[in-house]
């Protein structure tokens, strides 16, 4: 039983940015939306905007992909700009002014920002952290970056092992729910009817079997790891060394220039704003 | 000196409340280095009890057991389990449940790159492995997408990167189609030849038909060793032991029984050969 699953939402094309160093995939995205915090003048929420339609540019991730991770925050999107707006008071004269609502110019200017910065940093974290990078290079790289302070290796290593696991065994236990449910839906069980309680207590009979398969799976998994001498990070090393290339230092130089350009911006005000 | 060897070893599960269940009594025997053997016994005769016991999960309740030239017992450090795992591998019956990785090559890297080795070093091995196994082409494959016989051969290239000199095979075709099961049977095959001690613990009569001795498990005791010839020749024994030999062996001991000497045989083509002799030497 082969499943269609796709561990995070990884698009397979080649890019600067897929092959990007996982450290400096890491480092570069904090400094991205380090700065799309800075923003506060139109002209560096425009230069915001701008770069990471350049990242999306460079990724050659299609642009409709891009917009499925920004349509799931949509409503919360709309929230946001209309709580900005409404919510928004000063003591300079009401745009417009109707019952207990005020609404004015610079509200309506600040919401907007917000909007770009959220919609900007969802896009692109998405775009650095998931349609560019498996979630296993990921953990690789965090394990990596706290490789250096000693007391934190240890505990990193686990974590890291632990969540590599974790995402390995998903399509296995998807497997298995799917197993359980065919087995139960042939003995009888009815889990699409009836009311919300009774399919609630309906989904202990694929709950209960898919804890029991996945605690027998885990049992046999830490023999079987322990039989091919794992110990813990100590002393363990990697087959691929993370290397840091040239095109990674371009990105970077890339990702400093934007951060110059929004601190500049910031000063420069297009129409006051 | 032998590789591995038992004296007397004895097991039981605590089934609480007092009761326990006798799993192993007195379980003796020695296996030689670059030998290539094959534990047979019915369901409940111990030999999954013996493969714990082997692969150092469970620990006998009394008795002693020696790997690789070391004796197994409480004041056995850190460092001396790790050099007996590595010496000794162990190839499990689901391959699910012992492929840590998500990419084929990744995952034979992991016992390699827990011994600590140099990046370059891994790499060779895991190339070596990969051949070893005949899994060519298939380095960056994800293990889910791959047929049970070729996880199989991922689990035991694994292994086989960490250059054991004993690999033990744990119920591992079990879980295979015929195809699947032949691959592997090829592989513990070649493995042999290549020196290392194999241990094919298997309920497969055929599999253990392939082996240089045979040890047989019965009800928890050490019943015999023995070549497969001498095994699958014994009716006695096979009925005593409950074992299920092939086809083909049963119908030559079947027919020596009822006066046509037709000798020993095994394998289809070994016993229709045999018979085929038998009829010539007639005419």
């Amino acid at each position: 039983m082969h499943n269609s699953i796709t561990l995070g939402q990884y698009y397979p094309v080649k890019s600067p940015l897929h092959s990007l160093d996982g450290r400096m995939r890491i480092f570069v995205t904090l400094i991205y939306m380090i700065m799309a915090f800075v923003c506060n003048s139109a002209a560096s929420f425009l230069m915001l905007a701008l770069f990471s339609l350049v990242l999306i540019f460079i990724s050659r991730v299609p642009f409709g992909v891009i917009m499925k991770s920004i349509r799931a925050i949509l409503i919360i999107l709309l929230i946001t700009f209309i709580m900005n707006v409404f919510f928004y008071t000063s003591d300079a004269e009401p745009l417009f002014e109707w019952w207990i609502f005020r609404l004015y110019t610079e509200g309506i200017v600040k919401a907007f920002m917000m909007a770009v910065r959220i919609t900007a940093l969802v896009a692109v974290s998405c775009l650095m952290m998931s349609y560019t990078a498996t979630p296993i290079d990921i953990t690789h790289s965090i394990e990596a970056i706290f490789e250096p302070i000693k007391f934190l290796r240890e505990p990193i290593h686990s974590f890291s092992m632990m969540m590599f696991i974790a995402l390995r065994f998903i399509p296995t236990l998807t497997d298995d729910t799917d197993r359980i449910l065919t087995a139960q839906k042939s003995r009888g069980a009815d889990l699409s009817e009836g009311s919300l309680f009774a399919r609630i207590r309906n989904l202990t009979a694929i709950m209960i079997p898919l804890f029991v398969s996945s605690f027998r799976r885990a049992d046999e998994l830490a023999i079987a790891m322990e039989c091919r001498c794992y110990h813990g990070g100590e002393g363990r090393t990697r087959m691929r060394t993370l290397h840091y290339r040239a095109s990674d230092f371009v990105i970077l130089a890339l990702f400093v220039v934007y951060a110059a350009a929004v601190v500049w911006l910031n000063s420069i005000k297009i129409f006051g704003y | 000196m032998s590789y591995i060897k038992a004296e007397n070893l004895c097991f039981s599960y605590d089934l609480g409340e007092g009761k326990k269940k006798k799993a192993l009594e007195n379980v003796s025997f020695e296996i030689e280095k670059g030998q290539y053997v094959a534990i047979v016994g019915r369901n409940g005769s111990g030999k999954s009890t013996l493969a714990k016991i082997l692969n150092l999960v469970l620990e006998p309740d009394s008795g002693k057991l020696t790997l690789a030239g070391t004796e197994i017992n409480d004041s056995i450090t850190d460092a001396q389990l790790l050099d007996i795992r590595r010496r000794v591998g162990v190839v499990f019956q689901n391959p699910d449940n012992q492929i840590i990785a998500t990419v084929v090559e990744e995952d034979i890297a992991f016992g390699p790159e827990n011994l600590g080795l140099p990046p370059e070093e891994i790499k060779k091995r895991v190339k070596t492995a990969i051949e070893a196994v005949g899994l060519n082409g298939f380095e960056r494959s994800e293990p889910s997408r791959l047929s049970g016989g070729q996880k199989q051969r991922v689990a035991i290239a694994g292994v086989f990167a960490m250059m054991p000199e004993c690999i033990i095979f744990d119920e591992s075709t079990a879980m295979l189609d015929p195809i699947g099961r032949r691959d592997i049977m090829a592989i513990m095959k070649s493995l042999s030849q290549k020196g290392i001690t194999v241990i094919n613990i298997t309920h497969l009569m055929a599999e253990a038909a392939m082996a240089d001795r045979i040890l047989v498990l019965n009800k928890g005791h050490f019943e015999c060793s023995g070549t497969p010839a001498e095994i699958f020749s014994d009716t006695d024994l096979i009925k005593r032991a409950g074992l299920a030999i092939p086809q083909s062996a049963e119908l030559v001991n079947e027919l020596r029984r009822r006066g046509y000497d037709v000798g020993f045989g095994i394998t289809p083509e070994e016993c229709a050969g045999k018979i085929e002799e038998y009829y010539r030497s007639l005419l």
